[in-house]
């Protein structure tokens, strides 16, 4: 009789924590509920750069006619082009179109863009008050020609920056392996 | 028996509760059924829009009791597009150039929204990420400081942005970024080579793609604390945009 009371009340005390847990469980947490939603957009641009330019240079009566094509297909740049002579050698310089100006480091740059697949307007270089003993067929004047790619000013204007020291890059290992 | 009557008296207060628990549905079951007629109900429905210079990109709302996802993609797109406009036809990226780029954000929901933005900027070449160039030369221009706090755990590839305040229903915020530049230092790295009379110069990251994506967010102001703390795991209040 002792054993049946036991058992009746831990019956009634299980079923009583049941109801409890039952009774907790049936409550919600309202608070964890809200309203949200959201949007993505993405987009891209690829940058090209890289440049290839090709001096022209023909001789005739002891003048040279420089001019440079800018023969990327992308690519638009500005350039310019230097002249190296022996000292007695007077050498001006005749610009028919008006778009060639000297200025730093002894270069005549070309001032508009040239842009991919162009050719600027022709420097003439004129090689002039030679000695009479003169070898006219065998002088030495040389041409180079630098390009830079077109950036732009804080104002907004396509400017060159020559100012750019170009180095050998090696390759790099990437993070992503 | 002291014993006994405690646990029926135990038993039969769990009962009770656990009644009085469900009374409260049964009689809104009950009021719900009882009345006869026809309204027109205003549910709650949240919803924003993602614009670029003034045009809508993307945008999420709940109408209907549905969600309504429109973008600039056209049907079936779960995303916006973004710099589609960004260069003329024709026209080559230049380097350093300011382009324009007016991001904002408008609450085309009815009712009002705390804003979060995301912006992720990174380079990619041959459809890999490219992590040896800075997200930094990606120079998204972000302006309205006073308006959108940034969050100080940025990385360098997500700028995380908050709207300062609640964005009314139907209202736009102050824009978050003005223009898009691209550094020119991306450039700073070539090889010129000479062949002849041609000179060829070949830059280390020709041909690499820059990235803008954005992520808009928006919570509602009911329990504001609790739900940006729970949407977007950070203290409103400390960051100063309730």
């Amino acid at each position: 009789m002792e054993m049946k009371k036991r058992r009746y009340g831990s019956w009634a005390a299980v079923m009583s924590a049941a109801a409890l847990g039952l009774l907790a469980v049936s409550s919600p947490k309202g608070a964890l509920a809200y309203f949200t939603t959201y949007v993505s957009a993405g987009g891209s641009h690829v940058v090209n750069m890289g440049s290839q330019t090709e001096i022209h240079e023909d001789v005739s009566s002891m003048t040279k006619h420089v001019s440079v094509t800018n023969v990327s297909q992308i690519n638009d740049c500005f350039v310019r082009v230097k002249v190296f002579h022996s000292g007695e050698l007077n050498v001006t310089y005749h610009d028919g179109g008006g778009l060639w100006t000297e200025g730093e480091g002894g270069y005549w740059y070309y001032g508009p863009i040239l842009p991919a697949g162009q050719s600027t307007g022709i420097l003439d270089v004129k090689i002039g008050d030679l000695p009479e003993d003169f070898d006219r067929d065998s002088f030495n004047v040389v041409v180079i020609q630098e390009c830079t790619p077109v950036v732009y000013d804080e104002a907004g204007n396509p400017v060159a920056d020559w100012t750019t020291v170009y180095t050998d890059y090696g390759e790099e290992a990437d993070r992503n392996g | 028996m002291g014993k006994k009557k405690g646990i029926y008296l135990l038993l039969a207060a769990a009962m009770l509760l656990l009644l009085g628990s469900t009374v409260g549905s049964t009689r809104a079951a009950l009021t719900y059924y009882s009345e006869n007629y026809v309204a027109e109900i205003t549910v709650s429905q949240i919803g924003v829009s993602l614009l670029e210079n003034g045009e809508v990109v993307s945008c999420r709302d709940y109408q209907k009791n549905e969600w309504q996802m429109t973008t600039n993609q056209g049907e079936g797109s779960v995303s916006g597009a973004l710099l589609l406009d960004m260069l003329e036809p024709e026209e080559k990226l230049a380097l350093n150039k300011e382009y324009e780029e007016v991001l904002s954000v408008r609450n085309s929901g009815s009712i009002d929204e705390y804003v979060r933005v995301r912006i992720y900027r990174y380079w990619t070449k041959d459809d890999r990420k490219l992590t040896t160039l800075s997200p930094d030369l990606i120079d998204l221009n972000l302006v309205n400081e006073g308006a959108w706090v940034k969050n100080p755990d940025e990385t360098a590839e997500c700028v995380e942005l908050f709207y300062r305040g609640i964005l009314p229903a139907g209202q736009e915020t102050e824009c978050f970024a003005d223009t898009i530049r691209i550094d020119g230092q991306v450039a700073s790295e070539a090889k010129v080579e000479q062949n002849g009379n041609t000179i060829t110069t070949t830059y280390k990251y020709d041909g690499v793609e820059f990235h803008v994506d954005v992520e808009v967010d928006a919570v509602q102001t009911h329990n504001a604390e609790d739900a940006i703390r729970s949407a977007w795991g950070v203290e409103a209040s400390s960051l100063g945009i309730l």
